[in-house]
């Protein structure tokens, strides 16, 4: 913990949501078609939306970042919600399965051509495959008769893998193509549409409302079970809400742009390295810097014009995975 | 008040409590004792709420315990856990200030009364001086008195304590039992404890429970009830009981293991 007093942590939060607003509008600026601030500042103000500037910001570059904004912020949340319930600083959406689960869920809609009918059932089916893998990762853990964090983890690794595994196979006898699967187990923004921006702040808003308000709850769980108890929280029911908000979040966000791992391990964990694991604290700044470190990585992604650009996945396991060996070889004293 | 009535519970790995009754007044100051295992944090834990698949009738304030909602138990009867094992960096005070959990609705935040509570607390446990520490780099002393700063700020009037001296040196041991006594003296609270060490609950309870593979041997207050016998039975253990001109104990002193 390097900020201990609230001030300090207040100046903290404010920078962070400067750094959000700056990174959006740099990404902005960003791409083949070079545009300048000051156009970007005035088309958007201003809401022109004319000529090839205002198509290029308007209709590709906007509903992008957004998209990428809203995806970044729900899963860095669902890695604070995940890490705290499960008391362990290294679950994430991904690891516990939920991830997988909303994959395979957006999958079935997408092999049965539910999709078709309305594009909402991508975010209805996620949502309930990232339940179904959530709970049944719990359960299995729960049958062990042994709830401690380890067979949690491993329960949700094992789903998470098998799932992917089953969306691949899905993928394959459905005769999609390799760019679609690869689009599906690596995440992309490159399909973002202003209707999927939409979709996901309908969800993302009262999901993340009812997040900050109940994260006292979350500081209950951190500290344990019994804890909790005795302060007067009802630890199950409390746990199915922040389950079911979470699988709507993943499901949400995942739907539209595949599988993108590690931000909700790493956002978390580099905000409670400077200011301590207050979750409301933790909360409010996993939201704005999982929103900007995603439209970055996402900056990167289409930047790199070889070929073709790469799925944003990538690039945040490319950042992800040294953190994650990094806090598994200094953070041993997280395990208890 | 307390008073608990053909209290029965078993675990799954055949451990039973059998037929535990009890009755602790107010404003008094009780230790369980008892071997490892005899069921002394299960009996804590009951009462705290934690276990609630339990045979038999609780009663605090005559109110029925199966009838608390959790909330209202939690402002009724705090619990001390032996130890705090927490991989996640919290400050003392933040951890503190968690006892004010019941009180708030989700959307409040503290006001004024409740720091006042916050800071009464950490001055009666002497942990101002460390409020933005990490809990988890100080020591096992002062984590004890931040748990029972965090029971302070639940504003119950009892307080259940389990093994609050065990990993503490003497000093440690002797400061807590301190603060504990002047909870009781002070601000008239309840405590019971589950304790291992024979002399300092003599020194300090007005009341002690034997208690040895789930039943109660013996309970009184402790010049009445702890002798050759009862420890004898309890711990198996031979003891040399010694005691002041005025037959009040002054030091158990353990001999040997039954049977040696």
């Amino acid at each position: 913990m390097l900020i201990k007093n609230e001030k300090n942590r207040k100046y903290f939060t404010i920078s962070i949501i400067l750094i959000s607003i700056l990174s959006i509008i740099f990404s902005m600026a960003i791409g083949p078609v070079n545009i300048s601030i000051s156009e970007i500042l005035e088309y958007l103000f201003l809401l022109k939306n004319k000529g090839t500037i205002g198509i290029i910001l308007w209709d590709i570059r906007i509903p992008r970042i957004f998209l990428a904004f809203l995806v970044g912020s729900s899963l860095a949340s669902v890695g604070v919600v995940m890490q705290s319930i499960f008391r362990n600083p290294l679950a994430d959406p991904y690891i516990t399965g939920t991830a997988s689960g909303a994959a395979f869920g957006a999958t079935l809609a997408v092999i049965t051509n539910l999709y078709l009918i309305s594009f909402l059932y991508l975010p209805f089916f996620a949502f309930l495959g990232a339940m179904f893998a959530t709970t049944l990762s719990f359960f299995i853990s729960y049958l062990s008769g042994n709830r401690r964090n380890e067979n949690l983890l491993l329960a949700g690794l094992g789903i998470s893998i098998f799932l992917s595994s089953l969306v691949s196979y899905m993928m394959y006898m459905d005769g999609k193509d390799l760019d679609y699967l690869f689009y599906w187990l690596m995440g992309s923004f490159s399909g973002a549409q202003m209707y999927m921006v939409y979709t996901v702040f309908l969800i993302f808003i009262p999901s993340i409302i009812t997040l900050i308000i109940f994260s006292r709850d979350l500081d209950l769980f951190m500290i344990g079970e019994e804890h909790a108890k005795t302060l007067g929280m009802d630890v199950n029911k409390k746990r199915i809400m922040f389950y079911f908000i979470s699988s709507l979040l993943t499901g949400a966000s995942i739907s539209f742009v595949g599988i993108i791992g590690f931000v909700g391990l790493i956002i978390p964990h580099i905000i409670r390295i400077i200011g301590g694991s207050s979750n409301r604290f933790v909360l409010f700044n996993s939201i704005f810097l999982g929103g900007s470190f995603m439209v970055i990585s996402d900056t990167i992604a289409r930047s790199f014009n070889i070929i073709e650009e790469l799925p944003v996945g990538i690039i945040t396991s490319l950042i992800g995975i040294p953190f994650f060996l990094y806090l598994i070889a200094i953070e041993r004293r997280y395990w208890t | 008040m307390i008073k608990i009535r053909n209290l029965n519970f078993s675990y799954n790995n055949g451990f039973s409590l059998n037929n535990i009754n009890m009755d602790v007044e107010d404003g008094k100051i009780v230790s369980i004792l008892g071997p490892n295992g005899s069921g002394k944090t299960t009996i804590l834990k009951i009462i705290s709420g934690i276990i609630t698949d339990y045979n038999g009738d609780v009663f605090i304030n005559n109110k029925n315990l199966k009838k608390f909602s959790r909330k209202e138990l939690s402002k009724t009867v705090s619990y001390v856990p032996q130890d705090l094992n927490i991989g996640f960096d919290f400050t003392v005070k933040e951890i503190i200030s968690m006892g004010r959990y019941p009180y708030l609705s989700p959307i409040s935040n503290f006001d004024k009364k409740d720091y006042e509570i916050i800071e009464k607390a950490m001055e009666i446990t002497g942990t101002k001086n460390i409020e933005n520490r990490s809990i988890k780099e100080i020591s096992g002393g002062e984590k004890q008195r931040v748990l029972i700063g965090r029971a302070l700020t639940q504003e119950s009037k009892i307080i259940l304590l389990d093994e609050p001296t065990s990993n503490l040196d003497i000093k440690y041991q002797l400061e807590i039992l301190k603060i504990l006594s002047n909870l009781v003296k002070n601000e008239n609270k309840t405590v019971i404890m589950s304790m291992h060490d024979i002399n300092l609950s003599i020194r300090f309870c007005d009341e002690i429970y034997l208690i040895s593979k789930g039943k109660i041997i013996e309970k009184g207050p402790p010049d009445d009830i702890i002798n050759d016998k009862t420890l004898s039975d309890v711990y198996n253990i031979k003891a040399k009981v010694l005691r002041n001109e005025n037959g009040k104990i002054a030091y158990i002193f353990p001999e040997e293991v039954n049977g040696h």
